[in-house]
Parts: structure tokens; C-alpha cells; sequence
């Protein structure tokens, strides 16, 4: 009973943002209010937003409790909302990031507030340098997000005022060198973000004054050195042309664990790494960079996280993995030319590899069987490959062998994808054997019923992908979801129909199923349903909360970090003015799950 | 309710702000942890010796919907899955009472 | 967005909250201090939880929180601080009882007052970052206690002096010491490493590195063990009664290394008690001992195998080299199996059946075993031997398990195939003579040769037996064809034997007497008349004879004799006395055998149907024979041996080496060729290497004939000589 000790706590907060109704029941309680715990009414407030049930003027009960407000993504939020919110006498956190509505004479109420130590106004766009006026009567500030706002160099220079600042993401923005010549004041800074602005080499030299910065990001920048900086330990590089990273003095301060040079051009990167301390670092984004020599991987023994998606890296640069191989949890070597004969190579000397990514490489079955002596094997993407199913020993293929049975070996395999492969219906009965699988995904335009009945015996499936087979009624009809599984992904499977599709669904009302005409179906029953009444089916119920998710902000939560840094520059903008085109593009089962983030 | 102090021992003594007692088993009573410190807290702490806490700051109805609240986890706990009613009235209130009651 | 519209959502003009009375934080503080006070001075009696729980409640709730946490601290340091002086004060060994003493009340207290502040436990700690309660109050106790300068040392020095009084056989309170040293672990672990666990560790390794000496001058090495061993107990028994479960390890380590890592090599080499000494004597209780201290300490178990080994390696070289043993094989095996035995026996009972030691055994035999190339032949004797008489009257487990020990011993042979033709010779002359006390044991043995070295091995002995039923059931028939006629002639039992199976040397039959001829004759006929085209050989040198002989006083004995010895007495029927030479003449016997049969029938005591002029133990070519008249015995049946050695004698033992390296010849040859044809060219040294590995389970054969084969070969064409590299051979389709 001592473990659910807050269960009366959730239960009164649920209670509490019901509806509107309940809402209006306990608004008057000004008094009770007063006197709420700011956790509780932290907690409530966050609750009240989910359930979209705040309002401007429901704020000001909330002025003498809450310290932690959380509003981003919501564009409705404006001037109003803001005069309200400028009387939270307590407020500690303010996240205001992709509040469109947000300008910066809104910004006018939060003159004075004390207490606000982390202020997110990422993407707020209409806000510039006149905002940052406003901010300047908050001396306490600790940390502050204005990328991508509508700020240059003039109001970022005001920037150096707050003294206590430890995280500064001036990401996007077109600040220039003498912006950033301003903020060395800023000697408590730990963390700081200027991808995309325009600082150059000369504005870097001054990255050195800042003794306890260890987060930086120069991501689309000029810079091509990067200075001394005594206590950097993540760095990130992508898309620049880079000549040098200064060595650093590992016995005295922590050493360089993370470098992120995704698509960036090395002068020399041999004589780039060989000056770093290179021995320390744990994680290594080098995808979509020009490098044509990997010696340098040698020196990086402790390496964890290895990135080589889309560089030359080829079955005879790969030794060079395997060398370093013993620390690796994930390899990334998608889209790159590595073929089966890269893999004996790398079977035997990456032991502890978590994660493998093959995707869009033109490696075979025969691939499998070396793949199959990594014995810790999570996550394997093997899509977009040649994988067929079968290795054939004789040419007249009467040996046949089953090589998906191979995989069996991996006894802690949790995620595999075989989408667009060349598996037929008749080499997929060995997945049956993957008995940990918890993700699988199939996409293919030969796999039928058989294919889904054979895999629906795996016991611990939560997500099953089976896109674009040749499904019929009464393949789906018989299909008996293990209880595990929460989501069955249909989508271009052709032949079912509607009443095949609902009738599935209300048979197994626990499970999400994904297909085209399942959206259209719901379109229709919310069309005759009032939305406002209870949600009767958890399907219907999902979709109105992945709305919310989805719509007012550009990218859910989750991912939004790495997904930034995929794309270049130009991509990136258009990206900002384009409705989100294809939302499993960046939906969180998609992601391998060392990439994910709740 | 006063009556049933027979068993002295199985049962507490939890009285509101305005004075009303509600006499409810120590098992249930201790679905609160807070409450479970003041029945187990060693050194003799006058709850502990008289079996009963009085609640200046909790008054009547929100206790004896904690009470309520109290059984009902049991109940819970032992797999009788009900639903636990909560008036949008009283929400605030016991809202705060169950933190301070850490249930 | 502009002002107007701004005052209109303005409701409060000011930013100001409920009042609350300016004093309340220092009012309320008041109230829990004063609680604490009271809790530390016992006297929480009658306060009401609820009220101070609330008092805390709510100045977190006004965000007051920081008062009542730094208030903590300087209330409880406070406290601490007189705690200490009254530490400080107690007198002697009253030190650790008050220290004691006080702690359980701090951990009482201190519970109760991270109850009553709970909630700030709850919410303010994580979210500012503070110490939780109860781990602020360890922490305080820690540095105002333990490490208080008058409290650091002291504590120190009290507790390793009691341990060191316990060591020396004093009762100390253990429950005190328990509780002492649960104290610095609750502390955290770095706190008793520090202030107790280092320190007695460094105390401890010099009080058992000038014991350990003391011990090592007065004792012998069983004695020392002894001693060594009650040390390791009792400090693994001082762990479980008082110290961290993690000590352990670490003091068994010193214990280790002052008492033996320190002085093994001199205990293993101690004078009249050492290791070996232990081992000759069988004493398996000082043997364990030495085993389980020893295995604690790096190399302390290759250094007991390495002498073990090394003296094993010793006594076996002076067993198979010592000539008197030599004399009687069937002692010399038996003794093998003896130091078998009493070193399995010391590995099972004191070595804990250890893999390596087993594997020091093994390869000790095999050494020395090998040592004498005479042992393959003693060790089928010994078989022989217990399966001619040895084993009459043993049940049927007892001979598996002697024949288990055999085997054991023919798995150390390197010569295996010198032990198979001698096991064959000795199987042939058992059966022939029916002289084997159980087929069942025979058959048992083979199967064990069988499972041990594959079929080719055990074909020839199987077909021996073969022969040996098919020979009974054509005697029946035979009789069976021949029951029209009885009379007296003799009775004849013939042993057909498949050439190739049996080990005969070919010799020219003798002159068989005219009865015996007859039906000899007879049997061809039916023999040939069932299994036409075969051709029937006599071996007149291995048969026997059962006959009935009248002596002088017309006493009748029957006499069990060799074919031989038949034919040489049947001559006496038709006179008295005969020659050496009308003998063989008569006979056609091979000199050297004919000696040995008139030896047996002249000059043995007892057995002397003949008498010899003159009168000698040797037979001379002109001697001459008489029927003995005065011929007596006491038993009926007389049994007249032939003359033989049962040991090969040193002429015979170079003709069955002969056969053996003959024998090889073709095996090496057929090792390379097979080889060869796989690899088709390869130099000389790996051909030695592979036929060696092919052929180890057989014998191990000589480079030297070895290199004699392939040029053998490379005569007949088989391989050829690389033209460039002369060290290269190649095979020749």
C-alpha cells in the first residue's frame, strides 16, 4: 500500500479536469487554491491542458501554486494568456516553445518575475530583439531557449546580462561573432547551442573563455577550428568543413566522449583525430561525411555509438570497426556499400552490439549466419536489402536452407525490420522462432495470409508491421493477436475490405490497427459522435490524443532533437513550412530503441 | 461509530477539524502512510499510545470521504475492481488532504 | 496586445498571497525544535505527531522549507556535539558500551524525526537537491562522532585490541563488536574501510607474518597445516560473527599469504614430513589439508602436483627398471595396479577428485610404463594369469573390476600392438588347452579391447573363438557320423583353426602312431567331405593327449600329456627301451622340442614315466630311454607339463620384436599413402608428424623407419622426390 501512496492524489486530479463541467464546479474554491502544493497544482494544470480545458482567465487561479507552466506547442496561446501568466508570483519554469501567438508584447508581462529560472521560447518567431527587453527585469534566468525566434545579433548581445545562466540555446539564429564576443560574461554556462548562426573561426577562439561549458553544438557553422575548451565533453560539428579540434588535457578535465560531425567535410581528418584524445569518446555520429580513410577509428577503443550511415565505408575499410569493436552498442551502416563479405569481418569482434543498422546495403542471406554470432543483438533493421529468406548451396536450389532461422541464435532480439526484402511467404516461418521479438515489421508486396499467421505465435510481439501484402478477409479474420500485442500496422494491404476491417477491430478492441481505410472509418464515426462524449473505444480515444500531439506543434516531443540534425539547412526550412507530410516518417516505433526518448 | 472501540487494538480513532470521530480498522488507516508513521514511529508519540489523530485542518466531509477512500483500496488491492466516485466539488480538497495523508 | 486591453484580464492589482503572521515561520520552528530537543532527551512522551507532521507540513508549504532544513542540521549538530563530549568521557572499556549506546539512540531519534518531517523528506529534498533526513543524521553522527579527533583513534585501537586479545584466546563481547562495526558500515562502506577494515587488515598480515615464522620453526608440516587451517576458520568465523560479509575475502588473503603463499615451498619440502612423505604414508587427512589450503594460493595446487608427479615419475622408473621385478610379471603388474590404486585413492579422498592431478597421475604412468618396452607383454601375462587360475572362484563384478584396472593400465601403453600379439599368443595357448576358467571374463575382456581400439584390433581374437565353437559342433557331428564304430580306438578332438586367426608358426607335423593316423584319417575324410576345397593342416606341436597307463605293479595311471609326448610314449608299447635317436627317427619331432618333451618325461619328479641313462638333467643325443616300471603316484591322473618358460626368453623376445616391426611396416606404409593422397605434396617432417598422429593409438613409430617406408614407397613408385626441394615428396597417382 506504501508504493501506491498517491494513488487518491492522481484520482482527485483526474476527477478535477474531467470536462468543463467539473471544472466550473471547483474554480471558486479561490482559498482552497491559495493553498495548493505547487507540485499538485503543477500537476493539475498539466492535466487541465491535456484534457484542452485551459483557458486564459482559468489561469489566474492557478497565480499563487503553480511554479512549472508547460504550454508549448500551444498556438492559441497569446498576449491574454500571457497577462495571466505574468501573475505567477511562484513560477520557476515557463516552456512557451512553438507558441506561435507568443510576440514580444506579450513578453511585457513577465517583467519581474523573480523566481523564473528556465524560460523556453524556442521557435516563438514573432519574438525579437525589442523582446528580449522584457526579459532583462528576470535577473535569475538559468536557462534560456530562443532558437529559431526571430533574434539577431543586436538582441542576443543583451543576452549577457543574465549572469546565472547555465543553458543557452541560441540555435538558428543569424547571430554573428560579435554577439558572441559579448556573452563571454556568461562564465557559468555549461551548455550552448548555436547551430546554424553565423559565427565564424574568430568568434570560436572566444568558446575558450568559458570554463564550464560542456555541451556545444556548431552545427551549419563556419567554424572549421574549435578551440581549447577546458571542459567540453559533447560536440557537435555537422555539416561544417572542419580542420582542426584542438587536443585537450585529459588528466586534468573530463574528456570528449561525444562528436557529432554528421556530414561535415574534413579538411585532413586523420590529422583531425589523431590531435584529439580520441581514447575517451563513447559516441560518434560521422554519417553523411566525406571521409575516405577510417584509420583514425583505431585510436577510438571506447567507442559505444558508432554512426557510418551513408559515408564510403566498404567490406574492406570495415576492419577498422571490428578493431574497435569491443565497446560497440550500435552501428549504424546504412546506406553504405557494405555487402555480405563485410560481415565475417565484423562477427567475432563486436561482441556487445546492441543495435545493428543495414539498411538500403546490398547484403544477402548469407550475411545472416554471421550475424547471428552477435549474441546481444537487440535491434537489426535489414531493410531495403537483398534478404530473401533462402541460402542456396547447390545451384539447382534443392539445398535450401532457411536462413531466417539463423537469427534464432539472437536469444535477446527485440526489433527487426525486413522491410522491402525479397522474403516470399514461404522463408518467413522461422521468425515464429524469435521468441523475444517485441517489434517486427514486414513490408512486401508477395507475403500473404500465410506470412501473418505465421508470426502471430511470437508471444512477446507489441508492434507488428505487415505492409503492403496481399491480405483477405478471412486471413484477418483468423489472425489471433497474442495479448502482448498493442499495434498491427496493415497499411497498404490490399484486398480487405471495410466491414473485414471493423469487424477485426471491434473483435480485438485493445489493439491499434493501422490502415487506410481505418482512418477513414473514424473520420466518419467522429462526424456522428459528438466528440465531447465519453470515449467509448480506446481506438477512438488514441487518435484524438496523437491529434493533439501532432498538430499544434511541428514534431512531437520525442525525437525532435535528432531529427533536426538529419536534414540540412535548406531542408530543414522547408520542413518548417510544410504540414507534417507522412507521421510515421517520425513516429517513436519506427525508431530503433536506443534512439528513442520519452 | 463510538461504540465499536471494543477492539482496541485493530481499530483507530481518526477526528475531524470540527471534532467528528470516525472509528475505522488500523489496517485500513494505514492505506495512509502518513498515518502509518504515526501508528509505528517508535518513542511514543501520543497517537501512538491513545490510537486516535485528530486532523485540525481536515474537516468532516473530506474525512470521511478519506475513510471511504481507505476501504475502498483495500478492496482494490485484493482485486475488486469498483469505480471510486470523487464530487468535482470536493476534488481540491482531498486533493490536499491525500497529500498530506500521502495516499 | 496592447496596455488597455491588458488591465481588463488584470484581476489582482497586486501580486501579493494569503496573509500569514510575519512570525509564523519562527513560531512554528520553534515548536519542532523544541519536539527534537525533546525526542533526543526521551522524553517524546505525549507528543502529538500530528501536530509537529503539520507544523512541518506547512512550512514547506509556505516555502519555508530552507529554514526547517538548515534548523535540522544545526539542532541535530548541536546534539552530536554533547553526544561526543559524553563519548569522549566514559572511561576505558566503557568507551565502545557508551558509544554503543548512544548510537542506537541517535538511530531512534533520528527515525523518529525523519518521520515527523516526512513530507519535507517528500517534496523539498529531491527537488532542491538536499540529503534525506536519515542520511543527513548518519552523515552528522559520522562527522561530529567518529570523526571527532578524541573519538578517531581510540575507537581504532579499541576495537583491533580486542580482536587481537581474541586471537590469543580471550572471550571479548562479539555482540558489542558486532554493533560497532554495523555502525561504520551503515556509515557507508568507505567509512569502514577507512577507520577499521585497512588498519586491521595491515595489523593482521604482521601479527600472521611473525606467528606464521614462530609456527615454522617448532612444528612439522602436519602440524603447521593444522595450525594454518585453524587460523583461516577462525577469522572466517570472525567475519560472520562481526565484521562485513566483504572482509572476508580480504583477511582469508592475509591469512593466505603470511601462512602459506609465505613458506609453501618449504612446507611441501620439509624434512621427514614434507609432501612426499605424506604420500608414501597415505595420510590422507594432512593430504586434504595440504590440498584445500593450498589451492587458496596462487600456483599452491601446481606445486603440490609438480612434486606429486615428479615422485610418482620416480618410484615408477625404479619399479619397471628394477630387475628382481622383472623376474615375475604377474608381481610387476601388480604392483602397478597397487601404486594405481594408492594414488587414486589419495586423489579421491584428499585431492577433491581433482581433473589436473588425475591428468599428473596419468601422464606419470604413461612415462613410466613406457620406460620398460617389456610391459605390454607383462601386462597380457597378468591377464593370463588371472584367466588360467587367478581368478577362480571370484564373482562376476570382481573380475570386471580387475580387468577395469588392466585396461587402465593398457590405455598408459604406447605399444599397443606389441601388448595385441602377445595377448593373442597367450589367448590361443588358454583356449587350446581349455584352460581359461570362464569364457564369460574372456568375452568380456575383448569387448573392452574393442571399445578401447575399434574392431580391427579384437577381429583376429573374436575369430578365435569363432573356430573354437565351430570345432565343437564338427566334433559331434563327426561322432555322430561315426557311431557304427566304437571299438578302442582312441577318442579324437580336433580344433579346426582358421589360418591368419591364430598366432602358429608353421611347423612340419610328426609322425603320428599308427591308431592315432586311422582316425586322424577318418576325420579328414568327414572334414574335407563337408567343406569341400579347404586343406587341413596338423599342428602336431600344440595338441594333447589324455592316456592310460599300466605300470610294474600293475598299478594304472592316466596320463595327461602333449601330442608330442604321445607319440614318444606310444613308441614304449612296442619296446622297453629306445634311443635319442630311434626316438626322433621315429618320430620326426623338432630337435629342440623333442628335448623339452623326453626333459619333462624323464627328469621331473613325480612325473618320470621314462627314465634316462645316464641319469642328468640334460638331454644329450645319445642317451638312451627306458619305461620306468617303478613309476608311482598318488593321484590317478598324472598331468606331465611340457618344459616351458612362461616368460618369452631373450631369443624369443627378439623374434616377436622382429614380427612386431614387421607387422608395422605395412601400417606406416598404408598411414602415408593415405595421407599422401589427400595432401598430394608434402614435406618430410610433416609426413612424420601426421603418420605419427595417425598411428599413436596403435604405437608410436620411429621416424627412422618411418623415413625407411617412404623410401620404400618411393622405390615402388608410390611418391616421388621433389625435383628443386629434396625434402619434398609427391604423390604418384
Amino acid at each position: 500500500m506504501a508504493m501506491d501512496g498517491g494513488r487518491l492524489v492522481r484520482m482527485c486530479i483526474e476527477s478535477a479536469s474531467a470536462d468543463a463541467g467539473s471544472v466550473e464546479r471547483w474554480r471558486r474554491q479561490r482559498r482552497t487554491l491559495e493553498r495548493l502544493p505547487a507540485h499538485l497544482a503543477d500537476a493539475l494544470l498539466r492535466s487541465l491542458r491535456h484534457r484542452r480545458l485551459l483557458f486564459p482567465s482559468l489561469l489566474e487561479v492557478f497565480q499563487h501554486c503553480v511554479e512549472v507552466v508547460e504550454l508549448n506547442g500551444e498556438s492559441s496561446v497569446d498576449a491574454e494568456w500571457m497577462v495571466y501568466l505574468g501573475a505567477f508570483r511562484h513560477l520557476r519554469c515557463l516552456n512557451l516553445a512553438d507558441c506561435r501567438g507568443v510576440n514580444n508584447s506579450a513578453l511585457w508581462a513577465v517583467t519581474g518575475m523573480n523566481c523564473l529560472k528556465e524560460f523556453d521560447l524556442s521557435r516563438c518567431s514573432r519574438i525579437t530583439d525589442d523582446g528580449i527587453n522584457h526579459l532583462l527585469s528576470i535577473p535569475n534566468l538559468e536557462k534560456l531557449f530562443i532558437s529559431e525566434t526571430g533574434l539577431t545579433t543586436d538582441g542576443a548581445m543583451l543576452i549577457c546580462s543574465f549572469k546565472n545562466l547555465t543553458m543557452l540555446d541560441m540555435g538558428g539564429l543569424p547571430v554573428t561573432d560579435k554577439a558572441l564576443f559579448s556573452l563571454q560574461v556568461l562564465t557559468r554556462l555549461e551548455y550552448l547551442d548555436l547551430w546554424g548562426s553565423k559565427i565564424s573561426d574568430d568568434g570560436a577562439t572566444i568558446l575558450k573563455m568559458f570554463p564550464r561549458l560542456s555541451f556545444l553544438n556548431l552545427a551549419w557553422t563556419n567554424v572549421t577550428k574549435v578551440p581549447y575548451i577546458p571542459s567540453i565533453a559533447s560536440l557537435n560539428m555537422s555539416n561544417c568543413v572542419i580542420h582542426s579540434i584542438s587536443p585537450r588535457d585529459a588528466s586534468k578535465h573530463a574528456p570528449l566522449s561525444k562528436l557529432l560531425v554528421h556530414g561535415a567535410t574534413f579538411a585532413d581528418v586523420g590529422e583531425v583525430f589523431s590531435k584529439l584524445e580520441g581514447s575517451y569518446m563513447t559516441f560518434l555520429d560521422i554519417s553523411h561525411s566525406s571521409i575516405h580513410s577510417f584509420c583514425f577509428l583505431d585510436n577510438l577503443k571506447e567507442l559505444q555509438h558508432l554512426d557510418l550511415s551513408a559515408t564510403t565505408i566498404t567490406d574492406d575499410l570495415v576492419g577498422h570497426v571490428a578493431h574497435i569493436g569491443g565497446n560497440l552498442r550500435l552501428l549504424n551502416l546504412n546506406n553504405t556499400k557494405i555487402t555480405s563479405l563485410g560481415l565475417p569481418v565484423l562477427a567475432g569482434s563486436v561482441n556487445n552490439l546492441q543495435t545493428l543498422l543495414l539498411s538500403h546495403t546490398s547484403i544477402d542471406d548469407t550475411a545472416l549466419s554471421y550475424i547471428s554470432m552477435l549474441p546481444s543483438l537487440l535491434v537489426l533493421d535489414l531493410s531495403y536489402t537483398n534478404v530473401k529468406g533462402f541460402i542456396d548451396w547447390n545451384r539447382e536450389g534443392l539445398d535450401k536452407i532457411h536462413s531466417l532461422s539463423l537469427l534464432q541464435n539472437l536469444i535477446h532480439l527485440e526489433s527487426l525490420n525486413l522491410e522491402d526484402t525479397l522474403l516470399r511467404d514461404d522463408a518467413i516461418q522461422p521468425l515464429s522462432l524469435l521468441r523475444e521479438l517485441k517489434y517486427l515489421y514486414l513490408k512486401s508486396d508477395f507475403l500473404s495470409d500465410i506470412s501473418l499467421h505465421a508470426v502471430s505465435s511470437l508471444p512477446k510481439l507489441e508492434f507488428l508491421g505487415f505492409r503492403g501484402g496481399v491480405l483477405t478477409d478471412y486471413g484477418l479474420f483468423v489472425f489471433i493477436p497474442k495479448s502482448m500485442l498493442s499495434t498491427l500496422d496493415v497499411r497498404g494491404c490490399w484486398l480487405l475490405t471495410n466491414d473485414a476491417l471493423s469487424s477485426f477491430c471491434k473483435m480485438h478492441p485493445r489493439l491499434e490497427v493501422r490502415h487506410e481505410q481505418i482512418q477513414m472509418l473514424n473520420a466518419d464515426q467522429s462526424l456522428s459522435h459528438n466528440a465531447a462524449t465519453s470515449s467509448a473505444s480506446p481506438l477512438k480515444f488514441r487518435q484524438k490524443r496523437e491529434k493533439m500531439l501532432h498538430s499544434p506543434g511541428r514534431y512531437p516531443n520525442v525525437i525532435y532533437a535528432d531529427e533536426r540534425i538529419k536534414y540540412s539547412r535548406e531542408e530543414l526550412f522547408e520542413l518548417q513550412l510544410s504540414p507534417l507530410a507522412d507521421p510515421s516518417l517520425c513516429h517513436p516505433d519506427k525508431l530503433p530503441q536506443i534512439l528513442r526518448r520519452d | 461509530m463510538e461504540e465499536e472501540t471494543t477492539k482496541k487494538a485493530e481499530m483507530v480513532k481518526l477526528i475531524s477539524a470540527e471534532g467528528f470521530e470516525f472509528v475505522i480498522d488500523k489496517q485500513a488507516a494505514m492505506v495512509s502512510q502518513t498515518i502509518r508513521n504515526m501508528l509505528t514511529s517508535p518513542g511514543g508519540f501520543s497517537e501512538t499510545q491513545q490510537g486516535q489523530v485528530t486532523f485540525p485542518e481536515i474537516s468532516t466531509h473530506i474525512l470521511e470521504k478519506i475513510c471511504q477512500y481507505f476501504y475502498w483500496s483495500l478492496q482494490f488491492a485484493s482485486g475488486k475492481e469498483t469505480e471510486f466516485h470523487i464530487e468535482p466539488e470536493i476534488t481540491l480538497d482531498l486533493m490536499m488532504a491525500a497529500n498530506y495523508l500521502h495516499c | 496586445m496592447s496596455a488597455p486591453k491588458k488591465r481588463n484580464f488584470k484581476i489582482e492589482a497586486f501580486k501579493h498571497r494569503v496573509e500569514i503572521d510575519p512570525k509564523y515561520a519562527e513560531k512554528t520552528w520553534r515548536i519542532l525544535e523544541h519536539a527534537i530537543h525533546e525526542i533526543y532527551n526521551h522524553n517524546a512522551s505525549g507528543l502529538s505527531f500530528e501536530e509537529l507532521y503539520r507544523n512541518a507540513y506547512n512550512m514547506v508549504l509556505h516555502k519555508y522549507g530552507e529554514k526547517l532544513y538548515s534548523g535540522l542540521v544545526a539542532t541535530m549538530t548541536s546534539h552530536l556535539k554533547e553526544i561526543s563530549r559524553s563519548i569522549e568521557a566514559a572511561q576505558g572499556g566503557l568507551f565502545l558500551e557508551e558509544l554503543n549506546r548512544k548510537w542506537e539512540e541517535h538511530n531512534k531519534a533520528l527515525q523518529m524525526i525523519r518521520d515527523i518531517l516526512m513530507y519535507m523528506d517528500r517534496t523539498f529534498v529531491p527537488i532542491n537537491h538536499k540529503t534525506p533526513v536519515h542520511e543527513l543524521g548518519l552523515n552528522l553522527w559520522r562527522d561530529n562522532i567518529i570523526y571527532s579527533s578524541k573519538i578517531q583513534m581510540r575507537l581504532l585501537d579499541t576495537l583491533l585490541e580486542l580482536i587481537q586479545r581474541e586471537r590469543t584466546g580471550e572471550v571479548i563481547n562479539r555482540g558489542l563488536m558486532r554493533n560497532i562495526t554495523k555502525m561504520l558500515m551503515d556509515l557507508g562502506s568507505s567509512v569502514y574501510q577507512e577507520n577499521f577494515e585497512k588498519p586491521f587488515l595491515d595489523v593482521s598480515a604482521s601479527f600472521y607474518s611473525l606467528e606464521s615464522q614462530e609456527f615454522i620453526e617448532c612444528c612439522d608440516c602436519g602440524e603447521y597445516l593444522k595450525k594454518a587451517e585453524r587460523r583461516l576458520n577462525e577469522e572466517i568465523e570472525r567475519v560472520s560473527h562481526y565484521l562485513d560479509k566483504k572482509s572476508e575475502s580480504k583477511i582469508t588473503l592475509v591469512v593466505e599469504t603470511e601462512m602459506i603463499a609465505n613458506h609453501m615451498q618449504r612446507l611441501v619440502h620439509m624434512e621427514n614430513s614434507g609432501l612426499v612423505n605424506m604420500l608414501v604414508d597415505d595420510k590422507y587427512e594432512d593430504l586434504s589439508r595440504m590440498y584445500n589450503l593450498f589451492r587458496r594460493v596462487p600456483e599452491g595446487l601446481s606445486m603440490i602436483r609438480e612434486v606429486m608427479t615428479t615422485h610418482l615419475r620416480e618410484t615408477g622408473r625404479q619399479l619397471v627398471t628394477d630387475p628382481d621385478r622383472l623376474k615375475d610379471p604377474v608381481d610387476f603388474v601388480q604392483h602397478l595396479l597397487d601404486a594405481k590404486d594408492k594414488y587414486d585413492k589419495i586423489i579421491s579422498t584428499a585431492f577433491n577428485n581433482d581433473k589436473a592431478f588425475q591428468n599428473g597421475l596419468n601422464s606419470s604412468f604413461e612415462y613410466f610404463i613406457n620406460l620398460n618396452n617389456r610391459s605390454p607383454e607383462f601386462i597380457s601375462l597378468y591377464v593370463d594369469d588371472k584367466l588360467r587360475k587367478g581368478l577362480k572362484g571370484f564373482s562376476e563384478e570382481d573380475v570386471e573390476t580387475v580387468l577395469d584396472k588392466v585396461m587402465m593400465l593398457f590405455r598408459y601403453l604406447q605399444e599397443k600392438d606389441v601388448f595385441e600379439k602377445y595377448y593373442k599368443q597367450h589367448l590361443a595357448k588358454r583356449l587350446l588347452s581349455g584352460k581359461t576358467i570362464s569364457d564369460d571374463a574372456e568375452r568380456s575382456m575383448i569387448v573392452k579391447l574393442k571399445t578401447e581400439c575399434g574392431y580391427q584390433f579384437t577381429s583376429k581374437l573374436e575369430g578365435m573363438f569363432t573356430d573354437m565353437k565351430t570345432s565343437q559342433d564338427t566334433m559331434q557331428g563327426f561322432y555322430a557320423s561315426q557311431s557304427f564304430d566304437t571299438g578302442d580306438s582312441p577318442t579324437l578332438a580336433v580344433q579346426v583353426l582358421t589360418t591368419g586367426s591364430w598366432p602358429t608358426q608353421p611347423s612340419p607335423p610328426c609322425n603320428l602312431p599308427a591308431e592315432i593316423l586311422g582316425v586322424c584319417e577318418r576325420f579328414r575324410a568327414f572334414y574335407l567331405g563337408t567343406h569341400t576345397g579347404r586343406r587341413l593342416t596338423w599342428q602336431t606341436n600344440m595338441g594333447t593327449a589324455d592316456l592310460k597307463a599300466t605300470f610294474g605293479k600293475g598299478q594304472k595311471h592316466e596320463l595327461n600329456v602333449s601330442t608330442y609326448q604321445m607319440c614318444i610314449l606310444m613308441l614304449f608299447n612296442s619296446s622297453d627301451h629306445l634311443s635319442y635317436k630311434e626316438i626322433i627317427q621315429a618320430t620326426n619331432i623338432p630337435a629342440a622340442d623333442l628335448k623339452r618333451c623326453l626333459q619333462s618325461l624323464a627328469c621331473v619328479k613325480g612325473k618320470n614315466v621314462l627314465r634316462k641313462e645316464p641319469m642328468s638333467k640334460d638331454i644329450a643325443e645319445d642317451d638312451a630311454f627306458y619305461f620306468n616300471d617303478k613309476f608311482t603316484s598318488k593321484f590317478f591322473k598324472v598331468k606331465i607339463g611340457t618344459v616351458v618358460a612362461q616368460k618369452e626368453s631373450e631369443p624369443e623376445k627378439q623374434e616377436t620384436r622382429q614380427r612386431v616391426e614387421e607387422d608395422r611396416k605395412p601400417q606406416i606404409e598404408a598411414a602415408i599413402v593415405r595421407i599422401m593422397k589427400s595432401r598430394r605434396v608434402l614435406d618430410h617432417n610433416n609426413i612424420v608428424a601426421e603418420v605419427t598422429k595417425q598411428l599413436q593409438a596403435r604405437f608410436l613409430p620411429n621416424p627412422v623407419v618411418i623415413k625407411k617406408r617412404i623410401e620404400s614407397l618411393i622405390e615402388r613408385e608410390f611418391l616421388e622426390r621433389d625435383k628443386v626441394d629434396r625434402k619434398l615428396y609427391r604423390y604418384l597417382a
